[in-house]
């Protein structure tokens, strides 16, 4: 197994990547990707595997450089388990070999010659020009049946400037195991990166993109919106408040003599190796107008019911298509203060919210933290894996 | 619509400027100084930045000649794409980066979004008279080099990428190519993705240059020179 070094995709992705896979990352012009090949060629050294980079573009001491200035990572420590072929390296070979199958030869005698001499566990290849010189599938190929002893797991990244039906259309012809697409939103400038699951060979995930941050070089998933809604003192903030590393709450002094939220909690937390923002609504019924507001894009819903309250369920089952509008988002009912007494069943709650077997029901206490962790680690694991 | 000057006035007089979302390829014989036509071509007005991508001349002589040249240094940023097989320890700054080699278009491509969002970030923290997003002069230094060592089909799709981002943000791109060293095929693949060409000959007494294309016109050939500072002197 290799993990890929970045938490949350190696949950994604159960792990890891298994031994002897073969892996795609495929950018598209102006995102913010090449983080992604980095991070699981500096996981393989430090678990000590025997890795090779095959990178065209630069000399192996300028790589290194890059990779230290931009991401922390000093592969310099690791150099007895990296080999490399450089630009040079590339240019030598090509210089030598001016016929196309003599390269192609010559290409693949080196590459089969350093992964079974170095016993080489991962290979990482950045395709540019090897792609222009035996096209994509024909560059792929040349790491087909390395006569290793082990599986060797093999990595590439690609720049596709050729959009995805290209890609799909290259993928068709040439499948890899484990594909990941990264691209950007771009307005005036590029604002932000995502990555999709484009192929996972080894599990049953949906294609799912989800959007990154690039901070000092590591990468980390963000989840932007997760909606936290429910009746009136059903326990909403305490909820958000309870699962936030940092946060506020717009409220004021409600007619019970306790605090009602006016305007919207915030919360911020990490979960499963994702960033998180929570926003709670209001749960008063003259707030309705801007619940949809804040409901707007929300990846998740969590609706909150108050088990020591069954006559609110009607108001809940409203909050609940209000939030959802039109649009089709993962959904966890959570019944809150289960450590009251209380007399309703999830099979009571089930028929008033009207919601079908696939939504998870947690009865829980928001004021305890540990049951508030279960119910965000379930949300992410319905964003990342909900079938839409 | 905004409006690019040269403050070259034979060129300027003749074709008025470039309009916002041009661009515009330079083809030009060796030596007859192809990047120092497009350098003056991209000099920044008041309120401009100008994002030079060289695969060959360092950021260090291209900045003397823009300094030399009365440009501010906040009005100037360089990709170098040269350097750093040298010195790989050169370290990137705000307004000059640097990548190892032209083989690595998906650096460039990082490295340039990332030059602009800076410009744009930088013009709204600190606003100046002006438009939005602010005015950039893009010059790529060469084409010829790219090509000698990508794909035409490659290079064709990377400069239709950054083509229409210069056309959707309304600034301007000029791209210099070798005319001796590809066939007419390369030539007239390229000159696609263009709004109109710098052609450039040998004259009797000197080389000589016209617009074509730029809403339809084309300039007379007019003989050029450069000054001791290397500006741009048009005759005409």
């Amino acid at each position: 197994m290799i993990y890929t070094g970045i938490d949350a995709l190696d949950g994604l992705l159960e792990g890891g990547i298994p031994d002897g896979s073969r892996v795609l990352f495929s950018i598209e012009p102006e995102a913010d990707g090449q983080h992604f090949l980095i991070s699981m060629l500096h996981t393989a050294v430090i678990t000590g595997k025997k890795t090779l980079v095959i990178a065209p573009f630069t000399g192996k001491d300028a790589y290194y450089v890059d990779i230290a200035t931009q991401s922390h990572y000093h592969l310099d420590c690791y150099d007895e388990l990296i080999s490399f072929l450089d630009q040079h390296d590339v240019e030598a070979i090509t210089r030598q070999n001016p016929d196309r199958n003599a390269c192609r030869a010559a290409w693949r005698d080196r590459i089969r010659s350093i992964v079974t001499e170095e016993e080489i566990d991962v290979v990482v290849v950045y395709l540019d020009v090897l792609s222009d010189y035996f096209e994509f599938a024909g560059a792929v190929s040349l790491f087909d049946d390395l006569g290793s002893d082990k599986p060797v797991t093999i990595a590439f990244e690609y720049f596709n400037l050729f959009g995805e039906e290209m890609l799909n259309s290259i993928l068709r012809e040439t499948p890899c195991d484990l594909v990941i697409t990264l691209q950007s939103g771009a307005g005036v400038v590029s604002f932000f990166n995502y990555f999709t699951l484009h192929t996972v060979s080894w599990l049953p995930l949906p294609a799912r993109s989800l959007p990154y941050i690039v901070t000092e070089g590591h990468i980390v998933p963000y989840i932007p919106k997760i909606v936290v809604t429910g009746p009136s003192n059903s326990g909403k903030t305490t909820f958000v408040k309870n699962i936030s590393e940092s946060g506020m709450s717009v409220d004021r002094l409600g007619v019970l003599g306790t605090p009602t939220t006016v305007a919207l909690d915030i919360g911020h937390m990490a979960s499963k190796g994702f960033d998180i923002n929570i926003y709670g609504t209001p749960g008063q019924e003259r707030f309705d107008p801007i619940v949809p507001q804040l409901a707007r894009n929300a990846m998740g819903v969590i609706l909150m019911v108050d088990v020591t309250h069954p006559d609110q369920m009607a108001r809940a089952l409203k909050l609940k298509t209000i939030v959802e509008g039109n649009a089709v988002v993962p959904l966890i009912v959570v019944a809150n203060k289960a450590d009251l007494e209380y007399s309703v069943t999830e099979e009571e709650i089930r028929t008033a919210l009207e919601i079908g077997p696939g939504t998870p029901v947690f009865f829980i206490s928001a004021t305890d933290h540990r049951q508030c962790r279960a119910v965000i680690d379930s949300m992410v694991d319905q964003i990342t894996r909900f079938e839409y | 619509m905004y409006s690019y000057q040269f403050g070259i006035p034979a060129l300027d007089d003749q074709i008025g400027g470039l309009t916002s979302g041009a661009n515009v390829l330079i083809l030009a014989p060796p030596l007859s100084g192809a990047e120092r036509i497009a350098y003056n071509l991209s000099f920044p007005s008041e309120s401009e930045y100008s994002v030079l991508l060289s695969t060959d001349e360092r950021a260090s002589e291209i900045l003397n000649f823009f300094k030399l040249n009365g440009t501010e240094r906040r009005a100037i940023a360089i990709i170098d794409a040269i350097t750093k097989s040298d010195l790989p320890n050169v370290p990137d700054t705000d307004r000059m980066k640097f990548i190892a080699s032209p083989v690595d278009l998906t650096g460039i491509s990082i490295k340039m979004s990332k030059m602009f969002s800076g410009i744009v970030d930088e013009s709204l923290k600190t606003p100046k008279p002006g438009i939005f997003p602010p005015p950039i002069r893009f010059c790529v230094n060469s084409l010829s080099t790219f090509l000698m060592y990508r794909k035409l089909e490659v290079m064709y799709q990377f400069v239709h990428v950054i083509s229409a981002k210069i056309k959707k943000n309304e600034w301007i791109g000029l791209y210099t190519l070798n005319n001796e060293s590809f066939d007419a095929r390369t030539v007239s693949v390229i000159k696609q993705l263009m709004n109109g060409v710098v052609e450039v000959r040998e004259g009797t007494d000197s080389f000589e240059l016209r617009v074509v294309g730029l809403g339809g016109r084309m300039t007379p050939w007019l003989p050029y020179s450069f000054d001791p500072n290397g500006k741009l002197v048009v005759e005409g």
